[in-house]
């Protein structure tokens, strides 16, 4: 189910958390190199593809799936969603 | 397949809602995790200003690694229609990458650092439009009170912010308006509770926080200019302050070449300074609550538009502006003068030729 905007605006429980979700979610980018977050947000926040965004970087997709693949690991150890991982952003919630 | 591609695949797969591959390991599974929380967060529609800022945080990222990796990003003119189908390729993931924003930003700590901007700062109004969320959806009249008490006190820690790091006379006033703002609507959203106990405890502290603001504005007049000097005198005056204003200039050229310069107002103050175009002039000869009389010499006088204001001891401080059509000359036969009425909106100068 999606969350529109107006449901944060009206709920301000669900716009707190909204907060500390993106917080954390930045954190983690935060500890990612440049390349690896604009594959991720590429990839993830704008949908592109592997093969838009090797172009756009100049790039072979493969070696964008590699960045992908590590920035994507070092993503979960942040957010504790890897086995054994700890979780390194505030909170709990995600 | 190695690792990357198999995890590439188990994304774009669950994307398109196929039917899943098997984890092959761990490291997979919580790769696929993260890519899930990402996924998540592109399902919330942000608020379109919201978006704005982080949308240009994007843009100069984006345009920042380009440059650091020697490339540049769509700035030059294809030539060719495989340049044509990069260019567009690259505007196109530019673009898209600046709607779904939300993330870096939150990377840069945007958020939080929205909730330290001041007035005159890009995120600003990020700040302001989650004050008129709280606001929208308070829950009560009651609750709707208490925040716009919160609201007028953090405002008033913005303006007092500005003016200690110095700030410049827009950003001043900017945030000075927002005070005398947050003030009114204070004053109307206590006013409109009924008249029971919860009502005068939110009287109660909105006269607290409306005494900061009267001592947070006579704290600064003396650090402020002369054009926020009058600004902040004004906004003293809403409170309720006894402060000068200027209702009316009256010059006169005398015999011996001087000019003979009397001001009529209020709550002039004793040793009330003579203010021409924001600078002490003259000297007083004479001076009541209400009437102010001083001498200025020929050498001193410059023709042209002059703005006229007193000054109290205390800081507190007036001026007034004057619309060209309100200014005459005195009756003929009189000394040659001029007069003028308050235009306060206009901002027009007394003219002198």
């Amino acid at each position: 189910m999606e969350l529109l905007a107006t449901d944060l605006v009206s709920n301000p429980v669900a716009l707190h958390e909204w907060r500390e979700t993106l917080e954390e979610v930045g954190l983690a980018l935060g500890s990612l190199s440049a390349e690896q977050q604009l594959i991720v947000i590429g990839r993830f926040l704008a949908g592109q593809k592997i093969e838009d965004l090797a172009q756009a970087l100049g790039k072979q997709p493969g070696a964008v799936r590699v960045l992908q693949f590590r920035a994507l690991n070092t993503l979960a150890n942040h957010l504790g969603l890897a086995r054994g991982s700890q979780r390194k952003g505030r909170g709990e919630r995600l | 397949m190695n690792p990357e591609e198999y995890l590439d695949r188990l994304i774009e797969r669950r994307e398109r809602r196929e039917i899943q591959l098997p984890v092959v390991n761990d490291e997979v599974a919580a790769s696929l995790a993260a890519a899930e929380v990402l996924t998540q967060l592109r399902k919330i529609d942000v608020p379109s200003e919201f978006a704005g800022h982080l949308e240009l945080y994007v843009r100069a990222r984006a345009r920042s690694l380009a440059q650091q990796n020697g490339r540049a990003v769509a700035i030059a003119r294809p030539r060719s229609p495989a340049d044509l189908q990069r260019f567009q390729m690259r505007r196109t993931w530019i673009a898209v990458l600046g709607i779904a924003a939300v993330l870096v930003l939150a990377c840069a700590g945007v958020l939080t650092v929205s909730a330290r901007s001041l007035p005159g700062d890009a995120l600003y109004s990020l700040k302001q439009a989650e004050n008129q969320f709280t606001l929208t959806f308070a829950s009560d009249p009651q609750n709707r009170a208490s925040v716009q008490v919160d609201q007028l006190h953090s405002a008033l820690d913005d303006l007092s912010t500005v003016v200690d790091d110095k700030r410049d006379d827009d950003t001043t006033r900017l945030a000075l308006n927002i005070v005398a703002a947050k003030t009114n609507d204070s004053r109307r959203a206590v006013a409109a509770l009924p008249a029971d106990p919860d009502r005068d405890a939110a009287q109660q502290l909105l006269d607290n926080v409306l005494a900061e603001e009267e001592q947070l504005l006579r704290h600064v007049l003396n650090s402020v200019d002369w054009p926020m000097q009058v600004a902040f005198t004004r906004q003293l005056g809403a409170l309720g302050d006894p402060v000068p204003t200027v209702t009316r200039v009256v010059m006169s050229i005398q015999t011996n070449g001087t000019r003979l310069i009397t001001l009529t107002g209020t709550n002039f103050a004793p040793h009330v300074e003579l203010i021409i175009d924001g600078r002490p002039m003259g000297v007083v000869s004479q001076s009541t609550s209400e009437q102010l009389i001083a001498v200025i010499s020929n050498s001193a006088w410059s023709a042209g538009e002059h703005a006229f204001g007193v000054r109290n001891p205390d800081g507190t401080a007036a001026q007034m502006d004057l619309d060209g059509n309100d200014q005459e000359r005195n009756l003929p036969g009189s000394d040659p003068s001029r007069t003028g009425t308050p235009e306060p909106e206009r901002g027009g100068k007394f003219d002198d030729h």
